[in-house]
């Protein structure tokens, strides 16, 4: 298959994997795979060469990530900055994507064998529409399958991310679906291109820079991050050991801090229902502090009916964006 | 210690905004102070603190106590020159000659902030005074209030053993450089430098 490499790890990769994994391993890893220009230029070949030899590193370290039981992938491939780039090198990345989208369509045996559950995550109506085509077809043809899960970030910044599932949820306020106050950082984390997804445990970035470049900022505020000098097309197995190693040195202090995180999170949602209710009852002429069993039941029909409300939106959005894909695929198999 | 100004100068570029983020479960207020003074006498004109259990927040004053303490010990009779205002307070002060603003910052500065301008949002919806499809990335932006007046953060000095921003600022830190160190109890200033030093000699890309 050509966006996982086939193949399983040498005798001393394997001994190294079972060290590692009798501590925590990440569920879900993103990267950064920065580099293949300097790397081309290192190696004195066209950028565009570069570009290839970054996807070559991409489906091993793909094959890597199964080894070691790492299911959940998510890698930043194009930024809606990278529009800025020159014309050549933009024509050249969506002709790579062309190739390796089709090449990806002719594989379905092997998808299908393998489970992989593709999702292409960003503002896809920016990019050229055979490709918003290929890449609907990918999606739906892999959408069910559920051993491992690959997200590629394309045409995306964390900001239009974050923007978009604001603008859902207003639209869900529009369409009668939602009320603001339904509004909540765990409707919003729903409302992300990434809403099926865990957050990343691990955050890798290669190349030597010590910045997000607009991926993820949302969800890995409480990744573990880590950031390597090596060039993306040079990654190697071993380099992928040491940022596994660094999540488990991080792993403690990191439940720790998400821990208390939600539970602050948790006592602020509460305040707030507690206040509403209030509010309500003394909009009704009861006394706020009266009776608890009042309290308590109002308590309990508010959020009753907030779920309510709030799975009725979360539903359609979810058609809402079935229909974006199947809308781009007329003839269906 | 006259040096700090020209030390600054120095560099060829210094971060407009710098974050001071503690990942230390013990955050020690005299070493923060230092920090906070240091990045006014270089030059630095909006400073952010952090601590992920929102503890400097909650002793704000403890924490302006010791900075003027510390402006008075290392600056001395230059205290003048280099006044700090402090940006945590609603009201705006005017204050002359003001060359660095500082916020202290928590958790709740960051998604909760995101969630609050939404939430505003959606009521105006709701209010029918604006239409979803109003809302970008600049209006989100504006929506946005934790840092009001501030640019975003170029650079964030981490300290402690955590490989994490603990929830600093997600929204703004999309372009920051990140840089780590050890520890910020009993700081030096050359270790504070030479992470400038470090900032400096970054590349930017921008993406292109």
């Amino acid at each position: 298959m050509s966006w996982i490499r086939e193949g399983e790890l040498t005798i001393i990769e394997r001994f190294c994997a079972n060290i590692i994994k009798a501590g925590p391993m990440p569920k879900h890893v993103a990267f950064i795979m920065d580099g293949n220009r300097r790397y081309a230029q290192k190696c004195h070949v066209e950028r565009q060469q570069g570009h290839s030899q970054g996807f070559e590193k991409l489906a091993q370290t793909l094959r890597w990530c199964l080894n070691l039981g790492i299911r959940e992938v998510t890698v930043y491939a194009f930024s809606i900055e990278n529009f800025k780039r020159s014309k050549e090198e933009v024509d050249g990345l969506m002709d790579l994507a062309r190739q390796k989208f089709s090449r990806l369509l002719e594989e379905q045996e092997s998808l299908k064998k393998h489970g992989v559950c593709i999702r292409v995550l960003g503002d896809l109506p920016l990019l050229p529409l055979d490709i918003q085509e290929l890449i609907a077809q990918a999606v739906l043809a892999t959408r069910n399958y559920n051993k491992c899960f690959l997200n590629v970030c394309f045409a995306y910044t964390s900001r239009h991310e974050i923007s978009s599932a604001v603008r859902e949820m207003a639209w869900g306020v529009e369409q009668g679906l939602l009320e603001p106050s339904d509004v909540s950082e765990s409707l919003l984390d729903k409302c992300l291109y990434t809403n099926n997804s865990p957050d990343p445990d691990l955050l890798i970035r290669t190349s030597g820079e010590v910045r997000l470049s607009d991926f993820l900022l949302w969800q890995t505020s409480h990744s573990c991050l880590v950031f390597q000098s090596v060039l993306w097309p040079e990654y190697s197995f071993w380099n992928l050991c040491e940022a596994i190693l660094r999540f488990q040195m991080n792993y403690s202090a990191l439940q720790k801090a998400r821990d208390s995180y939600m539970e602050e999170r948790r006592q602020q949602q509460m305040e707030r229902d507690q206040d509403y209710v209030t509010k309500k009852l003394q909009q009704e002429g009861f006394a706020s502090h009266g009776d608890s069993r009042r309290r308590r039941t109002l308590l309990q029909k508010c959020t009753a009916m907030r779920e309510e409300r709030i799975q009725g939106f979360l539903q359609a959005l979810e058609h809402k964006r079935a229909d974006f894909f199947e809308s781009l695929c007329p003839v269906s198999a | 210690r006259q040096r700090w100004r020209s030390d600054g100068r120095a560099l060829q570029k210094l971060p407009v905004h710098m974050g001071l983020v503690v990942t230390e479960e013990e955050p020690s207020y005299a070493d923060m102070a230092s920090l906070v003074v240091w990045c006014m006498a270089v030059g630095i004109s909006y400073i952010s603190v952090y601590d992920h259990n929102g503890i400097f927040k909650r002793n704000n004053s403890r924490l302006m106590d010791e900075i003027l303490k510390q402006q008075q010990e290392l600056l001395g009779l230059d205290c003048s020159k280099y006044m700090l205002k402090f940006a945590n307070q609603d009201k705006a002060d005017q204050v002359l000659n003001c060359q660095s603003t500082l916020k202290v910052l928590s958790p709740e500065d960051g998604k909760a902030d995101i969630v609050k301008a939404a939430q505003n949002f959606c009521q105006l919806v709701a209010q029918q005074q604006r239409t979803y499809t109003d809302l970008d990335v600049n209006v989100l932006d504006n929506l946005l209030s934790s840092t009001n007046g501030f640019p975003d953060p170029d650079l964030v000095l981490k300290f402690g053993p955590v490989d994490s921003t603990l929830g600093f600022l997600p929204w703004h830190i999309r372009l920051t450089e990140i840089v780590s160190l050890p520890s910020h109890l009993n700081i030096s200033y050359e270790d504070f430098f030479s992470a400038l030093h470090h900032y400096a000699a970054c590349e930017q890309r921008w993406g292109k």
